[in-house]
Formats: C-alpha cells, structure tokens, sequence
C-alpha cells in the first residue's frame, strides 16, 4: 500500500500532515508527503494582496503541484490532512477513477469549520475527531464511510532548547476564542498568555499576543510551565465542559509529561482518566481552586503528568493512529466506526 | 367551613412522584380540610392511588403524557388546550395551584387553570414563562447548578407548597396484608428474619447510572461472607437481562425477584429488607419511603445533593470523579466514574447504613461516603462520613462541599429557613474555608455595585421622564448602562451561579412594556436583588470573617 499525505498550507494542522507521514514510514509502509506549507508565504502575500488573478495563479500552482506528486509517486492511497487544498471536486472524482482510495483527516470542529459539507461526499473514508451528531450530518451530507480517529502525539519531533527560560507558573498557549477571552480574564493568579491576536483583548496576561506562536516556542512554553490551562475553543464565551472532541494540545502536553488542566470534554474518558492522568474539570471556580491547589503541590502534579505521558506512548502516539488507519484499509471496512483501540471501555453499553 | 382546594401538577418520573408525597402530606396536614387533587403520569402513580392525603388523583397514560411533555412548543398549544378540555378537574377552580413540574406543557397547563394563587414555573396572562415564588425559582436555578446546592428536592418541593419544614418518616402507606403476603413469599424463598436482607436494584434508566453487575456481584460475595448477608434482587421485566447477567458471575446463593413483582408490590417487599442497594433510582426513592435503609450509588449524571434518598441515616456513595455530575449533553462515552466507586466502598457504606453505631467507613479514592440526617430547621442534609480514605483529587470534595454549604447558608435566609446554622467547621483546612468566604465576599461586592448602578439608572430615567421635556439621548446612554449591566451580570463568574439564574427569572417576570414603566419594572427588580445581597452580606458577617485571598 502506498500512501500520499498531503498537508495544509497553513495553520494548526500544517505538523498533522508531517508526524502521520513519519508514522506510516515507520510502520513500514511506502508514504509520501506533500507538503504544502513551503507555499505559506506566498498564501499570505496573496491574503494581504486581495489580487484576483495572482490568487488564480496560485490556485493553479497548488493543482499542478498535487497532480504532478500522484504522477510520480502513484499512490494507492490519499490521506488529505484537515485545510489541505484536497477539496477540488472536479479532481477528486477522477482520481477516484483511476483506483485511488480517497482518505480525509478532518481534525476540526465540524461546528466552526463547515467545509466538510462540500468535500465529505467525495472522499472513501472520512476520519474525525467527533462522532455523533457530526456523524449524522456527514450521513445527510452523502458520506457514507465515516470513523472517528482522535489526534496524537509525535514524540518524534525535534525541539530545540525545550528547556531554556525561566519557570512559568500558570500558561496558556492557543488563539483567543470567545471562550478563552471570556475565562482566562478572570483567572485570580498569575497568568501567561501566548498567542496571536490576544493583543486585540485588554487582557493584562498577555505575554505575546500579535504573533503566531511557532511550534517550537508553544513546546518550550509547555516545558516551562508548572500548569498548563488548555482551554478547549469554543465560540460561546460562557460555555465550559461541554464540548466533544480532545484537541490536538491535550495529547501534546501529555506526551511532553506536562501537567495540564483541561475543562471537560465528552470524548476525553476514551483516551485519559480525567482525575488521574489529566485534570479535566467542568466549572470555572474549580479550575482556579485547581491552580491553586496543584501549584502547591509539585509531587502531585508530577505524578500525574507521568501517568498522562505513559498513557500516550502506550495508545496515542501518530504511529498508533498510522496502524488503526492502515488496518481499516486493509479490511476495506466502510460505513462507521470506531478505529481507535484504545477506546475498548466506549464500546461498552451506555 | 369549606378547607381550601388545592391543585398539584407533576408529571414527572417515578422518583420525583415520591419525592413530592411528603410535601403533599404536610400540605394536607397544615390545610386543615383542604381538598388534595393531584395530576400525574398514570405509570408512575400506581403507587400513590388511594393515598389518604390525596383526595383526586388525576392520571394521564404515559403514552399520553410523553405527547404533551417536553420543551417543544409551537403545535402543542392544542393538544394541550384539547386534554385541558377532557379533564373535567382541570376545567375547575383552585384556591391553590402548586405545578411541580418544569417543563413548558406544565407550565402552559398550569397557566390554563383558574387558580387564585399560582405556584412553580407558569405561563403568565402575557404568555411568558414566569417562575413564581422563592422556592420555585431556587428550584429552577439549582437544576443546572446541582454542586451548589445542599437541599433535597423533598424539601424544594415542601417549600414550594409553602409548609414548614420538618422530618417526614414512612410517607408510603401500604396494604398491611399485601405487607404479610410479600414477608411470607421472602420467607419461602429463603430470606429468613434472622439474617441481615440485602436489596439490590440492578437498574437505571441510563446505562451510565448504573454500577457495573461484576461490582454487584464481588459486593454480594462480600456481603454474604462478611456479614452473613443474604441477597435479594430486585428490577422490572425489562431488567431481566440484568438479573440473569447478575446469576452468571454470582458465586452464591441469592433470591432473584427481578421481573418478578409488580410495581405495586414493590413497597411492601422492601419493608421485609434491611436495606437497598441501588443506583439513583425510582425504586431507590421507594425504599425510602416506606422507612427502609438505603445505599444509594451516585455517578455520571447523578448526584446526591438533589435526588439522594430522603429520610434518617441513608447512605450516599457519590463518585469523587471531578467532572461528576456530568453536564447532560457532556455524558462521557467512557464512563470511569462508574468503575470508580469500588464493592468495597459501597461494602463500607452498607455496613454503616445497617450498623450506624459502629466504626466510620473507610472509603477509597474516588468515591465520598454521605449519610443523611435530618436538621433542626426541618430539612435533611447529607454529611461526609469516613475519614481514613485516600480521596482524589484530596482537595475537589471537600472544596465543593465546603462551598456548598456556605452557599446553602445565604440561600437559606433568603428561602425564609429561620436563623442560619453556621457552616464554620464545613472544612478541615480553614485556609480553603477563607478563601471560600472571600470569594463569596467578592461576588456579592460585584453583584452590589450592578445592581447600585442599575437602581441609579432607572431613577435617573423615571427623573428624566418626569421633565417637560425628558432628553431621549440622555435616555438611550441610561438605557445602554442597563443593558450592560446585564450583559456584566451575565458575564459573572464565582461562587453565585445560583443567583445569576434567579436573577434572570426575576428580570423574566418584568412586564413587556416601553420606558418610563420598564424602568420601573427594573428599578423593583433590582431593588430586590440588591435586598438579597444584603441579606447574604449579613450572613457572611455572621460567618467569621477570615483575610481574602491574595
């Protein structure tokens, strides 16, 4: 089996495509990537431009530079990660024409993100980081083979310098969401913010806030810090606990052993133990009370970092993801699952 | 003289049709000669027919009931306006109607009947929902704020019938025969009076409440070799299955009843028990209403602060899991609090509940042990019992009970519950216990300066429109203030999500009407509400105050 990842241009998902790649090379199978984030420069003079036929170009250039990888890899198999330029309708059938088995990792909340609806249909085997009601939806939408694949870890990234600066109390590394603005302005301690656009909030946290923070410096921040807030997004800037999906952050900090405090989510009790291996809470009070109490508390909180990052290497690493995905489509499995195996406690009865 | 007729709606489940007798008794009890008609979902009723202190007991088939109750509300207007029609009761006049439910139908059909006072969640003459009464609306605020409240909803309901307070004991009459008959048909099968009788209830409506049946298995084991307990299983027809999954990994001799009995028989075997084993539950409510122990288990969704079982020296074995009681629509599809709560806790648990005199129950992590007991203001409370457990997070459970209770304490004086108990001593750590009162400080301070600038406002603008002539740009500024006050209110985080909730009711029950009255309408609202920040400083002044936190 020979498969063709091809990644985003930019964006959070842009190290997606990458760590999946090195996944399926170390498995064994016979993997390409495309990736597509070389072209990000070029994205963003384009964005701040606003010309129509220099965009034009530029969408030209992305087709040919997809069509002429397939042509020389020849590929059984693609894996389009979530913002990829995979979403070309009048491509995708032909592809499917000539045997390719169309494969979509959308790793967004269906809610925020609604391209799927257009993209869904076309693809063979569509893999998200939700179930149900999204599945339902890609159901109407005429997506038929849907699986629920939830994000990892690469513990095969370099990061350089992880350690250096000095020690952070209390961090939080992500965009400024409603929800993030709404909470983290009212957290009672010390607070560091980082992330781009926060400096369009009065949110006196903020450390870095008119830049994108790189990779690279996010895991430095997580290193450094005693306690990680990670604040799911969400556009309703009171809501807390009551999301879904397990964003890519939560796997990240528990592979790096960072403590972490997260709020609630309904998927999470498939991949961690909310009291035991991450701290996932449901109101706001308790989430400061938590700070408070765990900065005290170092053995406590070490303890638990190092349950959250055996438990990643034993199930959520991108190399366990590259196998659930691979033997899915060895079986040739269609319509909807749960691909995931370290999840064998969500199958039980509800 | 003719008493007083009084209406009860409640169309609601088995458990809350129980928990609501109390309350209907006293009700009976403090009206002298009042006249009881109450309205339920027949299913969930059998067990109540003939009671003494109901005089009409008007039932609606569940299939019936299902079609009118919900939130949905377009296109159920005449479904309802139809069975409103069909039941001569409902066509009738009340001095009193109390609906204890809180669903939208309830609350039309409540709005229908001809009542001279009308109680809980109404439709008012304007056709907006209104939440009349202190009770109700604390009733209705604690619903999504389960962690912060402490009051039983036998005791909401006694509030909101407007009774005082007090213990309510075997409030389930039943056949004194059909007690014998049930006695007799234990016996024969092999429950004899000189062994402890152990009742399971296996089920639950939700496969997340219920404890898994090998933990109900390892705790018979338990029971029977350590406390030479003899089992009993109780369920419906439809737990059959779990009766039968129960038989396969059980490695001793029990009594299966499951499927067995009907409903109506249900009460008088649990007279002939020691005490119920069972996860939260009608039937956990059943127990408890004829005098019998209950070992109540409490997770995922359920917790005990509301629907724990009513009644003296209960126990409550709640998960400690931190994200426990889930938010409905964040159930999680992995439940481990369910694997949580261990056999040897709830072993613990059961064993205090039928001997309480003895040592304190030790219980493991993840899981807090409760016992009940009634107070002197009338109410009953759950306490921590235990000491010696290793419980985790070691900070969350007594961070959340000592919050609650110091909550409990302001909501008590502003329920109009007497002289408050003084919650020092609800935490062993008083530096916790400090910061709890600091908070709470805090947010009444930020409460009180919304609700200063929000009386300030609506003077302001009945002052302008009382001018020749009033300045609308002046106006439209004031008017901006109070909508971000309320945005302000909204945006509230701390201690008091209770009144945040209360708050919006009482701004819901403002007239629908254009300035200079709306103004009045806010300035009466906010007037009252800065009277309940009052009243919580007050209490907090009584509590001794300790230095905010830094």
């Amino acid at each position: 089996m020979r498969i063709l990842v091809v990644g985003a241009v930019l964006g959070g998902t842009v190290p997606i495509g990458g760590s999946i790649y090195r996944a399926f090379q170390e498995i064994g199978i016979e993997s390409d990537f495309l990736d597509f984030s070389v072209l990000e420069g070029e994205f963003r003079d384009l964005w701040t431009a606003q010309d129509e036929e220099r965009s034009y170009r530029f969408h030209i250039q992305k087709k040919i530079l997809l069509l002429e990888r397939i042509t020389s890899f020849l590929p059984d198999v693609i894996l389009g990660i979530a913002q990829s330029p995979l979403g070309d309708t009048a491509i995708l059938p032909e592809l499917k024409k000539a045997g390719i088995t169309l494969c979509y990792w959308f790793t967004e909340d269906y809610r925020i993100f609604e391209y799927w609806k257009t993209i869904a249909p076309w693809f063979d085997h569509f893999f998200t980081i939700q179930q149900e009601p999204f599945w339902q939806e890609l159901k109407r939408a005429g997506c038929d083979s849907y699986h629920y694949l939830p994000m990892a870890f690469d513990p095969g990234r370099d990061c350089p310098g992880e350690s250096i600066g000095p020690e952070i109390a209390v961090s939080f590394v992500g965009a400024p969401y409603p929800n993030r603005v709404h909470f983290l302005s009212r957290f009672p301690g010390k607070l560091e913010i980082y992330g781009e656009e926060w400096n369009r909030y009065p949110n006196p946290f903020v450390v870095v806030g008119d830049r994108r923070i790189t990779e690279d410096e996010a895991r430095r921040i997580y290193r450094r810090s005693r306690i990680n807030i990670n604040l799911h997004s969400s556009p309703l800037p009171r809501e807390l606990g009551k999301g879904d999906f397990v964003n890519p952050r939560t796997f990240e900090l528990a592979g790096m052993g960072c403590f972490q405090l997260t709020d609630m989510r309904r998927l999470l009790t498939l991949h961690f133990d909310p009291a035991r291996e991450v701290l996932a809470l449901s109101g706001w009070e308790e989430m400061t009370e938590a700070a408070e109490y765990f900065l005290g508390h170092d053995r406590e909180r070490a303890e638990m970092a190092e349950k959250a990052r055996a438990r990643v290497f034993r199930e959520h690493t991108y190399r366990h993801r590259a196998q659930e995905l691979v033997a899915l489509l060895q079986e040739g499995r269609r319509g909807n699952s749960f691909i995931h195996t370290g999840m064998a406690g969500g199958m039980r009865e509800r | 003289m003719k008493g007083k007729s009084i209406l009860i709606i409640h169309l609601s489940r088995l458990g809350d049709t129980i928990q609501s007798l109390p309350a209907v008794k006293l009700l009976k009890e403090d009206n002298l000669g009042c006249s009881i008609t109450y309205v339920g979902i027949r299913d969930f009723c059998v067990l109540i027919e003939g009671i003494p202190w109901i005089d009409r007991l008007v039932t609606i088939p569940w299939q019936e009931a299902r079609e009118i109750m919900g939130e949905k509300k377009e296109g159920h207007t005449e479904v309802l306006d139809r069975f409103i029609k069909k039941v001569p009761e409902l066509g009738e006049g009340y001095d009193l109607l109390i609906n204890l439910t809180h669903d939208w139908s309830s609350s039309y059909l409540s709005g229908k009947i001809d009542a001279a006072e009308k109680r809980g969640r109404i439709f008012s003459e304007h056709n907006e929902i209104v939440v009349s009464g202190n009770w109700g609306k604390y009733l209705f605020a604690v619903a999504r704020n389960r962690r912060d409240n402490l009051l039983n909803l036998v005791d909401l309901y006694m509030g909101m019938a407007g009774v005082r307070h007090r213990p309510v004991i075997d409030f389930l009459p039943t056949d004194p025969q059909r007690d014998l008959l049930c006695r007799s048909r234990l016996k024969e099968l092999g429950a004899d009076t000189g062994r402890l009788i152990i009742g399971f209830h296996l089920g639950a409506n939700m496969a997340a409440r219920r404890w898994p049946i090998e933990n109900f298995a390892k705790l018979g084991k338990d029971l029977v070799d350590r406390l030479d307990a003899r089992i009993v299983l109780f369920g419906s027809p439809g737990e059959r299955g779990l009766a039968e999954a129960f038989g396969r990994v059980a490695t001793f001799p029990f009594i299966d009843l499951a499927g067995r009995t009907t409903l109506a028989e249900l009460p008088s075997f649990f007279r002939g028990i020691d005490l119920l084993v069972s996860n939260d539950t009608g039937p956990m409510h059943i127990a408890a209403a004829v005098g019998t122990k209950v070992a109540g288990i409490f997770m995922s969704v359920a917790f005990f602060g509301i629907t724990g079982p009513y009644g003296d020296g209960h126990i409550v074995i709640q998960s400690a899991y931190p994200c426990c009681p889930c938010i409905d629509t964040t159930v999680c599809a992995n439940p481990l609090c369910r694997e949580g709560v261990t056999p040897e806790t709830v072993f613990q648990g059961v064993r205090v509940g039928v001997y309480p005199d003895g040592t304190d129950a030790v219980c493991d992590a993840g899981t807090v042990l409760y016992r009940s007991s009634f107070r002197d203001d009338g109410t009953m409370r759950f306490e921590p019992i235990g000491g010696g457990g290793d419980r985790f997070p070691p900070w969350l459970a007594s961070f959340t009970h000592a919050k609650a209770t110091i909550g409990q304490t302001l909501w008590n004086r502003w329920l109009d519950m007497g002289d408050c108990a003084t919650p020092v001593g609800c935490t062993d750590d008083k530096e916790q216990q400090a910061d709890i009162i600091a908070d709470f400080w805090n947010a009444c301070h930020s409460y009180k300066a919304i609700y200063a600038r929000g009386i300030h406002a609506c003077r302001k603008i009945l002052t302008e429109f009382s001018k020749r002539n009033p300045d609308g740009g002046s106006i439209r500024k004031l008017a901006d203030q109070l909508s971000r006050g309320e945005e302000e209110i909204r945006d509230l985080e701390g201690p008091l999500p209770i009144l945040k909730e209360i708050h919006e009711l009482c701004m819901s029950e403002a007239e629908l009407c254009n300035f200079p009255k709306l103004a009045r309408e806010f300035l009466k609202t906010y007037e009252t509400m800065a009277g309940t920040i009052r009243s919580f400083e007050e209490t907090l002044r009584e509590i001794t105050p300790a230095p905010a936190r830094s």
